[in-house]
């Protein structure tokens, strides 16, 4: 095309400037930054601000040329509208320029005060203003250009000739159904015919994704050592709740275990009752009077007799004898309310009760735990 | 060149197609019972062949080898012939095929119910059926491959790819897997032991998956899908894409299901990072299947076959996303053991299989019969009852799970289990409930879909043979232009055969091999000690009796898991374990370390009535147990298997095995006795006493003795 040829030079202008602003950019913060420690926030808008300044000069000269240009072109043509619109771009490169200039003064004065300046947010309010105006501006010249130098007839050709896809299609690189005749493979079996459709763009960065991600753990797993084993995991799992058991520990000031127990009496003993209910009644009877376990009513125990050996008992288990232990399931207050109902049992002579296992076992102090028994019950 | 005419043959497919109708129903229903079993125990009935340990093989076998195999045959002797344009390769070979596998079938629901298992999931078959297995599908392979020799078309069409790397690699799988000593007629020992066992028995089960309910499928839906749509395949190049991907990275991903356990950790983070790469490869075919029924979509509305397809491959996309999700470590940490993973294979085989097979059947049937469908409607009818079963199977199963799983991993501020096992198992009996009734709609609809084709079948007339015509091929194959590099390969079946078999086996070799031979795998502990005669009798009947459907033996190393059974589990403790019994579901708590927990009366109560032991348990009765006299004529042939397995018993410990077993029995029964239990030793509840009371304990005893 003829007007590719004459944008030519008008490219190599703009790069030319782009790459002067590019040092610019580069050299600017710099000078503000050695002079002052820390940069306030009002020091870099003025920056951007002129920055922006600078292209907005150096975008309006390039589109004072690009006019040039494109009255040349549209000469024989005898547009009208041409004429309309270069008084508007030269209207605006005027007050363009003057607003340049009042901004730059500003920008002067702000950046002078700015260090003692208490109004700093007034300023701050400002520059962003101006940014954005400036931004704006830029925004216009830049569409400007493209309409000036041709670029936007161009694309809006290529956009009228391909039909607008949807994302869904363009998502999966879907061709037009009518198109299918252009990707026949000419494979023909029993009737079913072959496309050749591309895959899904998705679908082969997906893969590819999902490959390097197995070679990351791969590595990670086994040869760096960024994921954990399972044996440290469950080390650091099992220290957590230590360090959470032991911090409550403290908060409760001790706690009960085979030493310290003592019988309780009351709520207490009915809360022991219903674990017992749920939990101990399938071995030792609902009224222990005994079954798989020993009888819990007699006077008579394997491992002793006492709150706190029966306690013991619960907590750790006779596992060789078919009693668990129950420690992992009940708190140590759970099995002091345990221990406290069984011991409430003592003489209720129950139904069916089992024979007499273990030892006869004298109460410290009989009387009251009889005494205790018969308040519970 | 002159055309020939020749026929296909329509009665095998027939035969395949009602046979996979028969046994969708038998498999379903068991299925069914099987649900019901868990919310409501009774319908286990007390008796040995119904109860659930030995209903639930029953179930998967029939679904999986039985409707699913069958649909493979249905859909493999219908569009082979087609696809090559030729007869298939001998009538009688396909009369064998049929009624071998059909025989496999039966023979192996009457032993799986009598308790002849060799206790390996989906594997179950015994020995004599292993060899009848490898028998019918050398005879299929045969035929197949046979027909793919004498064909009239050039170029192997996709489906026929699909096909053929099924039937290498099944018959790779089968025949790895199913090492094992016999023992009796009905009794063997798996090769294996322990976690190489459980290497083993997971590279064959996660591939039986892969290789009889996924790549088969997708040659039917290559073939099936096109067909009824009329539309052409969308992409030749994503075929090829992700036939060779999916074939290779499949085998790689057994382990994932072994995540947390025993085994060696290189070999699960295999599993793992093979996993992630399997997503993009299924889903190559669910797109390709989707794509393919582009400008078919105003038809999808109204047809109710395209309608059973978009849904099954719906599914399938669907399960291929979840399942390397579930690999992932933290993911499976949930999933493991619960009921999430039963819902994950339901939604592939009700979804996929079960969908596809009825798309398949809906199409094919009125074809055979030269005849309209009977009634679109009441296939329409059956396509949104089948839908609303998968959800309503599907829901109640992943809310059990979790609920489950946040239970069992409470703790209270003082650091003990908030929940004991029982109460998750209370929690989670309505969903079981929800689940089955799930199951018995999908049923219903396949009811619907037998009368539907029955009818149809009805009011048309069968086609024995369709006549057809084509040219032979020439002798030497005269390329007719460019053409992609990959046909190359599509012309020469027995190529892509033995590179399918390679691709395929290097997954195999580069994980079981190595865990074979590399000693430090499985650290040896100098506790671990063979099983006495009695308790390895009392292992047999744990087998026979299918605990491990519901009970693993494999402790992950987990704070809420140690606490509530025990310290974790080793991968040295199990090495004279041939099979292993490590489980893949907790619908009761885990066993690994039963041994010594509880005293011998208590396993003697909690046999014969569960609830007596555990209130609200819904375990089942196990009453024979008490009745039958254990037959220790085998104990010899055992110990000697054992032996020759490599398991430490001294030469002619067989003589005086008995003995042992038998002093054994005493000592049991003498402690039965103790807490007013009269039995006679000779019992097989006494061996089966023995045996949980030893599971675990022998590195137990260092542990516990503080």
């Amino acid at each position: 095309m003829k007007t590719n040829y004459k944008m030519k030079p008008l490219f190599l202008f703009l790069f030319i400037n782009l790459l002067s602003l590019v040092g610019f950019a580069q050299s600017a913060p710099a000078t503000p930054a050695a002079t002052e420690g820390a940069m306030p926030v009002n020091t870099i808008l003025s920056i951007i601000a002129l920055i922006l300044l600078f292209i907005i000069i150096v975008l309006s000269m390039t589109v004072n040329s690009a006019i040039e240009l494109y009255k040349l072109n549209k000469q024989k043509a005898k547009d009208t509208t041409i004429k309309g619109v270069s008084v508007l771009i030269a209207l605006l490169c005027i007050s363009q320029l003057s607003f340049a200039e009042e901004a730059a003064t500003t920008t002067a004065v702000t950046t002078a005060t700015n260090a003692a300046s208490s109004a700093a947010n007034i300023y701050f309010w400002a520059f962003i203003i101006i940014i954005i105006l400036e931004v704006a501006i830029i925004l216009f010249f830049v569409k400007l250009l493209r309409f000036l130098t041709g670029i936007e007839q161009l694309q809006k050709e290529k956009q009228a000739s391909v039909k607008q896809q949807t994302l869904w299609e363009r998502l999966n690189s879907l061709k037009p159904i009518e198109e299918e005749g252009n990707m026949d493979t000419g494979h023909v079996y029993d009737g079913i015919r072959e496309l050749d459709n591309v895959t899904p763009p998705w679908f082969t960065i997906g893969f590819l994704a999902s490959i390097v991600a197995a070679i990351v753990y791969l590595y990670q797993f086994n040869i760096s050592g960024d994921i954990p084993r399972q044996e440290d995991e469950f080390a650091v799992e099992m220290r957590q709740a230590q360090i959470l058991q032991d911090s409550l520990l403290k908060l409760e000031g001790g706690a009960i275990d085979e030493n310290s127990v003592k019988l309780l009496s009351g709520a207490d003993v009915e809360a022991g009752h219903k674990v017992y209910a749920a939990q101990c009644a399938a071995c030792h009877g609902d009224k222990g009077q005994g079954g798989v376990g020993p009888n819990l009513t007699d006077d008579y125990w394997l491992h002793g007799g006492s709150i706190k050996d029966v306690f013991k008992t619960i907590k750790y288990g006779y596992v060789d004898k078919g009693m668990k232990a129950w420690k992992d399931d009940f708190s140590p207050k759970q099995i002091a309310q345990i221990s406290s109902y069984v011991k409430t049992l003592r003489g209720t002579n129950p139904p069916g009760a089992k024979e007499k296992q273990g030892d006869l076992y004298a109460e410290e102090s009989a009387s009251t735990a009889v005494a205790d028994s018969t308040k519970t019950n | 060149m002159e055309l020939e005419k020749f026929y296909y043959d329509n009665r095998i497919p027939k035969y395949f197609a009602i046979a996979t109708m028969f046994w969708a129903v038998v498999g379903m229903l068991a299925g069914v019972l099987a649900a019901f079993q868990l919310a409501f125990p009774v319908l286990n009935f007390d008796l040995a062949a119904t109860t659930f340990g030995r209903l639930r093989p029953v179930h998967t076998n029939a679904v999986i080898f039985a409707f699913v195999g069958n649909g493979i045959f249905t859909a493999v002797y219908y569009s082979i012939p087609r696809l090559l344009k030729t007869k298939m390769y001998s009538d009688l070979l396909g009369k064998i095929n049929f009624w071998g596998w059909q025989l496999i079938i039966v023979v192996g629901a009457i032993t799986l119910m009598a308790g002849y298992t060799s206790g390996k999931e989906y594997a179950e078959l015994e020995w004599p059926l292993d060899i009848a297995i490898t028998i019918v599908w050398v005879i299929f392979g045969i035929n197949m491959i046979g027909t793919i020799l004498t064909r009239r078309e050039r170029h192997l069409y996709v489906a026929i790819w699909f096909f053929l790397a099924t039937w290498v690699t099944v018959a790779l799988l089968h025949i790895v897997n199913s090492f094992e000593v016999p023992v009796t007629l009905f009794k063997s020992y798996s090769m294996y032991a322990g976690v190489q066992d459980a290497l083993v028995q997971w590279w064959y089960g996660h591939n039986a998956v892969a290789f009889v309910l996924t790549t088969p499928y997708l040659g039917l839906m290559y073939y099936f899908v096109p067909k009824a749509a009329n539309r052409p395949v969308y992409s030749y190049r994503l075929s090829i894409v992700h036939f060779w991907s999916l074939i290779f990275i499949y085998m790689w991903a057994g382990p994932h299901h072994l995540l947390y356990t025993a085994l060696p950790q290189w070999a699960q983070s295999l599993g793992t990072a093979f996993s992630i790469m399997l997503v993009l490869p299924s889903w190559g075919g669910m797109l390709n299947g989707l794509f393919t029924l582009r400008g078919a979509w105003d038809r999808v509305r109204e047809d109710p076959i395209l309608k059973f397809f978009v849904v099954g491959i719906t599914c399938y996309g669907m399960a291929t996303f979840e399942g390397p999700m579930l690999s992932l470590k933290n993911v499976n940490a949930i999933s493991h053991y619960s009921d999430w993973t039963v819902a994950h294979v339901h939604i592939g085989a009700l979804g996929w299989n079960g969908f596809l097979t009825f798309g398949m059947l809906y199409w094919l049937i009125p074809r055979l019969f030269k005849t309209e469908l009977y009634s679109k409607k009441l296939a329409s009818t059956h396509f949104w009852i089948g839908t609303l079963g998968i959800i309503l199977y599907a829901i109640p199963m992943y809310w059990a799970a979790f609920r489950a799983y946040f239970m069992l991993k409470a703790f209270t501020p003082e650091g003990q289990l908030q929940y004991q096992f029982i109460d998750v198992v209370q929690t989670t009996v309505p969903f079981y409930a929800m689940r089955a009734v799930g199951g018995t709609v999908f049923l219903t609809g396949v009811l619907f879909m037998v009368y539907n084709l029955y009818k149809t079948a009805k009011q048309g007339t069968f086609v024995e043979r369709e006549e057809a015509e084509a040219a032979p091929l020439a002798k030497k194959y005269v390329s007719t232009g460019k053409s992609f590099w990959h046909s190359v390969i599509e012309r020469k079946p027995i190529l892509l055969t033995v590179l399918s078999l390679f691709v395929v086996g290097l997954g195999g070799v580069f994980e079981i091999i190595p865990t074979f031979l590399v000693k430090s795998n499985i650290p040896t502990i100098a506790s671990v000690k063979p099983y006495t005669p009695l308790e390895l009798q009392g292992r047999d009947i744990y087998v026979r009796e299918g605990c491990y459907n519901c009970h693993s033996q494999m402790i992950r190393p987990f704070r809420y898991e140690v606490m509530r059974y025990g310290e974790y589990s080793k991968a040295g403790e199990f090495i004279y374990d041939h099979p292993f019994q490590w489980g893949s579901k907790r619908t009761g708590p885990d066993l690994a370390r039963i041994g010594g927990k509880y005293p011998d009366s208590w396993h003697f109560n909690h046999m014969l009535e569960p609830t007596s032991m555990a209130p609200g348990s819904i375990m089942p009765k196990y009453p024979w147990l008490f009745v039958r006299d254990l037959d220790i004529s085998t104990t010899n042939s055992k110990i000697h298997a054992m032996r020759n397995l490599g398991v430490p018993y001294e030469r002619g410990y067989e003589a005086k095995a008995n003995e042992d077993l038998k002093e054994q029995s005493e000592k049991i029964a003498n402690s039965l006795k103790a807490d007013k239990i009269k039995i006679s030793s000779k019992k097989e509840i006494i061996a089966l006493i023995a045996y949980l009371q030893r599971v675990g304990k022998d590195i137990k005893g260092e542990k516990t003795s503080n």
